[in-house]
């Protein structure tokens, strides 16, 4: 399946790590973690959600585990993915990317504030 | 009817993200529609949707094939699991006419048998380090005698070899016909003498009523010398990419749902190895096992591996049940597993769908469900495909696949399917088959 690069890491896919980082969670958890995350501005669908789960799982930033659970039919199509430490390591190069941003939007009076 | 239009919507996706991810994704909206109510959150909802489908299919690229398996067991093989698309085949039919216009305009069968090979005319040498220039196999690729005995032996292996002794024979004397009438004469030993063998196999195949698409036998020409040993085993790190695709692709279990009135739906579009797959296949068959009727589906099922087709088999019944397999030194057990602990399904009725591209291994499946009663089939005659060929090396550069005859120990006395296909116990269009199936089981339930 076509997977979307991660060098940089794009939006999604930090936002996947992110998730993850706490707990290990299936499709659907992930999804909501991320809107929660986001204040409900990023929604993932499918399509991005699951290109986004392949492409971090070929590069080992995520992981697939087994469930734990055996809750009835749909347990059978889950899958639960947890957070490797190379994603970790990753998620932390992407935040710290994401700070130096901040760091110089701030010195340009573009972003003003302390904790944003 | 809010979740029949996003499962609409989800089949809008790529074959192939629905094969890795079908499920997953069906769940996921399914999830978000139970927990995202109110006209407008379905709203939202409908939109996202729409709009990741939108990216997805601007962004999509088709991926690479899987690694091709040569781990050198004799095993049922899946070549394609899904059909052309109408563009792919009318761009074939195109590409083959262009290909036999060109054959027959450079085709020159009275031009003298030394004539130098032209490029493109196939007999010389095309890999480095073959032996173009050698002027004793110059010598061997014009000469009548070295001709006449690679006619001979692949008349010999068509005769010996092929599942139905008398075409086999018919075949093969069709082969000596031309050689003795010396149309094979100008030809080089090479991929010319091959592609005129292999148009004169078909020719006499068709006008013996074996359709077209059916294989029968196909003769290999290679520049350099065949091997004579096996290939060599799958490396584990080849092993661990195989598995880890079919993991990708959830096994081939394309759909596994429990529908309205406990019916238990199961879609394989092959039959994945069970050394990477049979705990997903457990887990599937276990997912399904509160069902109170089951309906296979392998309709989209090109095959695959014999022993995950009786792993799912095993679940059908209650005690080891045999299986026939017509392959010689099969090394698919002979018996199910059954019983399997805390399986429900043994008792349960069973329709499997069928199509005219059922082949294979699934054709295995679908042949025992029938002749052991277990199971109602319905949809189209399968196309008859059991896929136990088996290569033969006549010389160092020449070679041939042939269909090969089954073995004599099938002890039913319904016939196998190869050619012939397994007929349905239900006959319908393959598209009408899922709603057939299913008003059979609620017709049934109704009469208990």
């Amino acid at each position: 399946m076509p997977k979307p690069k991660l060098n940089p890491l794009p939006a999604a896919a930090f936002q996947i790590l992110m998730a993850l980082a706490d707990d290990d969670l299936h499709g659907y958890e992930i999804m909501r973690r991320v809107a929660e995350q986001t204040d409900g501005r990023t929604r993932l669908g499918p399509g991005t959600l699951y290109s986004s789960i392949q492409a971090l799982l070929d590069a080992g930033f995520i992981a697939e585990v087994a469930s734990g659970s055996n809750e009835g039919p749909n347990d059978a199509r889950r899958r639960y993915y947890r957070l490797t430490a190379a994603g970790r390591k990753a998620a932390r190069g992407e935040a710290d990317r994401l700070a130096d941003v901040l760091r110089v939007a701030r010195a340009k009076k573009i972003l003003r504030g302390e904790y944003v | 009817m809010f979740e029949n239009v996003c499962a609409l919507l989800l089949r809008l996706y790529p074959a192939e993200f629905r094969r890795a991810y079908g499920l997953e994704a069906a769940q996921l909206m399914r999830d978000r529609a139970r927990h995202e109510r109110g006209v407008f959150q379905r709203c939202r909802l409908l939109t996202d949707l729409a709009i990741d489908l939108f990216a997805t299919l601007h962004d999509w690229r088709p991926d690479e094939p899987l690694v091709a398996r040569i781990d050198g067991t004799p095993r049922f093989d899946i070549i394609e699991v899904h059909g052309p698309r109408p563009a792919a085949l009318a761009a074939g039919i195109l590409a083959s006419m262009l290909m036999f216009a060109s054959f027959t305009l450079f085709f020159q069968p009275n031009a003298p048998p030394n004539t130098p090979a032209q490029p493109g005319r196939g007999s010389a040498p095309e890999t480095p380090g073959a032996v173009s220039n050698d002027s004793a196999q110059q010598a061997a690729a014009t000469d009548p005698e070295a001709r006449h005995k690679l006619i001979a032996a692949i008349a010999a292996n068509l005769k010996e070899h092929y599942v139905d002794r008398v075409i086999g024979q018919q075949l093969s004397d069709a082969l000596l016909a031309h050689d003795r009438n010396g149309e094979y004469e100008s030809l080089e030993m090479g991929l010319d003498l091959a592609a005129r063998i292999n148009r004169d196999i078909q020719t006499t195949s068709r006008r013996r009523g074996i359709p077209p698409g059916v294989f029968v036998a196909d003769v290999v020409y290679s520049a350099r010398p065949l091997p004579t040993d096996p290939p060599p085993p799958m490396t584990a790190e080849m092993r661990e990419r195989n598995r880890a695709a079919m993991l990708r692709q959830n096994c081939l279990f394309e759909t596994i749902e429990v529908l309205p009135r406990d019916v238990g739906y199961v879609k394989l579009t092959g039959f994945a190895d069970a050394t990477a797959c049979q705990e997903t296949t457990g887990r599937a068959m276990a997912s399904l096992n509160n069902a109170d009727a089951l309906i296979i589906d392998v309709r989209d099922n090109g095959g695959g591996f014999g022993e995950t087709a009786l792993q799912i088999a095993g679940y059908l019944f209650d005690r080891p049940t045999y299986m026939y397999d017509p392959r010689p030194g099969s090394p698919v057990p002979a018996r199910t597993a059954s019983a399997i602990p805390g399986n429900k399904l043994a008792d349960k009725p069973v329709y499997v769908l069928t199509s005219s591209r059922t082949q294979s291994a699934a054709e295995y499946f679908v042949y025992n469900l029938k002749v052991l009663k277990r199971a109602t089939i319905v949809g189209e005659t399968t196309a008859g495909h059991q896929h136990s060929g088996a290569f033969h090396r006549i010389d160092d550069h020449f070679g041939m696949g042939i269909q090969e005859a089954l073995s004599a120990d099938n002890p039913y006395p319904v016939k196998g399917w190869e050619i012939i296909g397994i007929e349905p116990d239900v006959k319908v269009s393959a598209a009408e088959a899922f709603e057939v199936a299913r008003k059979a089981i609620e017709s049934r339930a109704r009469h208990r």
